[in-house]
């Protein structure tokens, strides 16, 4: 049984096989690949120049932007390269400096959210906030958070109403707040066919969009309808604009890519909160490690009635709805 | 016919099986330390003084008027604070002390200022106040593991007629719409 890791092959640029077959045919076989290789390496840098010349009017395009490696194979000095030509590009396109950072998970840290659905009055402010932290499309309106308005008394999402209007809370309703569960055990990864998304060792499930191809089998995987498709190019005043970016958070994405909650990494991994639990008027939002037995977050599971969503799906969320 | 000895069996196995039932019911729960509603705070509290305009009351108006501690509506002065709770009728010195009503009063005669209201509150909402003091209860911003910072329950609750609170919610996302960027038509909606 081969491991993930094992298992990660690349589609594209591959270190060649060392003495696989043997003999007299590997030499012929190397010798084909990589003349192969060298061959679409020609064809993609031409491909890449002019459809990037042809795209944004720029010539300096390389070939490490548009054929860089998967975020896990890229060392720190091409990361640093890259991020560069992010930035760059943003610059370009929206007149905005920004800086993409690359926050690591902090060692021994696992996060978690809870919600208290007693509290929460489904005012959205959480939804928006979210839209304006982490850069999301304004005109296809991608939230990642979807507040559920649910009559009291069932507990059955397929009678919600997600498109209510008016003054809440309403006196016969109760509002759950959906997003993306960061799962231990997450069915989005495993269906990824390209291995474009993955859990990472603190907890959060990331996406590398540039990996992503966009076939959105993730998002018909996820029980919890936590995923976004960037249907068309993103828009985003340049006003609006977060500069505090994340290259596998909050970074603006290409079109045709997924991309979702990322428990505002580019924040939680330097100590700070989301932004969707700093934005809640009722404070209903906790988040924390759940490694440390004194936080808050452990706490609540101690002491409250929690409820997991979908709990006998066997996706183990880390994601947690309390009553109190 | 039933044999003696398998009756007694049936007997065990049954007390067996609800032993085990019972064992399984009782689940430990966990409660938050008691004394903690005591401790001193680890957290930083917004201050409300800076928030209310008439603050200090006995500076500002007190010192020269004397509070009327009769229960009444109030028509003349603090006509917005409007008494509605608890279920019994009480009156301003219930929770501020008389003589100086910018600090608040326990029963048990502790005072204590505007910021520490929490302590006013918790003296009912006990299970309340150990929430809120163990980040449990109230927004709480700041860092999820170092400083933080919450706001007393007056921030939030109106202490004079606490009640929900209640917002207009922001717009909702765009229906799905057809190829022709119409919706398409009701019957055809999907509720997801």
């Amino acid at each position: 049984m081969k491991t993930r890791e094992e298992n990660f092959r690349l589609p594209i640029v591959q270190e060649e096989p060392e003495e696989k077959l043997g003999g007299v045919e590997v030499e012929g076989m190397q010798r084909l690949q990589s003349t192969r290789r060298d061959f679409m390496k020609q064809v993609g840098i031409t491909a890449g120049v002019t459809a990037a010349a042809s795209a944004t009017g720029c010539s300096d395009a390389t070939w490490e932007e548009y054929f860089h490696q998967h975020y896990k194979r890229m060392s720190d000095d091409e990361k640093a390269e890259l991020f560069a030509i992010l930035e760059q590009r943003t610059k370009e396109h929206y007149g905005v400096d920004v800086q993409i950072k690359d926050p690591q998970p902090i060692e021994g840290v696992e996060f978690a959210y809870a919600l208290n659905i007693s509290l929460c009055i489904g005012c959205r402010q959480c939804e928006y906030a979210c839209a304006k932290e982490n850069n999301t499309s304004r005109d296809s309106e991608m939230h990642y958070i979807r507040v559920l308005e649910i009559d009291k008394g069932t507990m059955d999402v397929d009678l919600c109403d997600h498109f209510y209007t008016g003054e809440v809370p309403k006196p016969d309703k109760y509002y759950m707040p959906v997003q993306c569960h960061h799962c231990a055990n997450p069915p989005c990864v495993d269906a990824c066919p390209v291995e474009a998304t993955w859990r990472e060792k603190d907890g959060i499930v990331v996406v590398d969009y540039d990996w992503c191809i966009g076939c959105r089998y993730c998002e018909a995987a996820c029980p919890y309808w936590a995923r976004r498709f960037n249907w068309e190019e993103p828009s985003i005043r340049p006003s609006d604009i977060n500069p505090d970016q994340g290259y596998l958070s909050n970074r603006i994405r290409p079109k045709g890519v997924m991309e979702k909650c990322t428990f505002c990494l580019h924040r939680t991994r330097e100590g700070k909160n989301p932004a969707c639990l700093e934005a809640c008027p009722v404070g209903a939002r906790k988040f924390g490690d759940l490694n440390d037995p004194n936080s808050e977050i452990r706490r609540i599971i101690a002491t409250k009635r929690v409820y997991v969503f979908k709990e006998e799906l066997g996706t183990l969320p880390r994601f947690f709805y309390f009553f109190g | 016919m039933v044999r003696p000895h398998g009756r007694v069996a049936h007997l065990i196995l049954l007390l067996g099986v609800a032993l085990a039932f019972s064992a399984c019911r009782h689940v430990e729960r966990q409660e938050l330390p008691r004394e903690a509603a005591n401790d001193p705070p680890d957290f930083t509290v917004v201050s409300r003084t800076t928030e209310i305009p008439t603050y200090p009351c006995t500076e500002r108006c007190h010192a020269r008027r004397e509070p009327n501690p009769t229960p009444r509506d109030l028509t003349a002065y603090h006509t917005r604070i409007v008494l509605r709770h608890g279920p019994n009728p009480h009156f301003c010195d219930f929770c501020h002390v008389l003589e100086h009503p910018e600090t608040l009063h326990r029963i048990d005669g502790e005072t204590f200022g505007f910021d520490e209201a929490y302590r006013l509150c918790g003296q009912c909402h006990g299970e309340k106040l150990r929430d809120w003091m163990s980040g449990i209860h109230g927004l709480q911003t700041g860092s999820w593991n170092g400083s933080v910072t919450r706001r007393v329950c007056t921030a939030c609750h109106n202490p004079h007629a606490p009640g929900h609170i209640s917002l207009e919610s922001l717009p909702p996302p765009q229906r799905p719409r057809n190829e022709d960027g119409e919706p398409p038509a009701e019957d055809a909606e999907v509720t997801e």
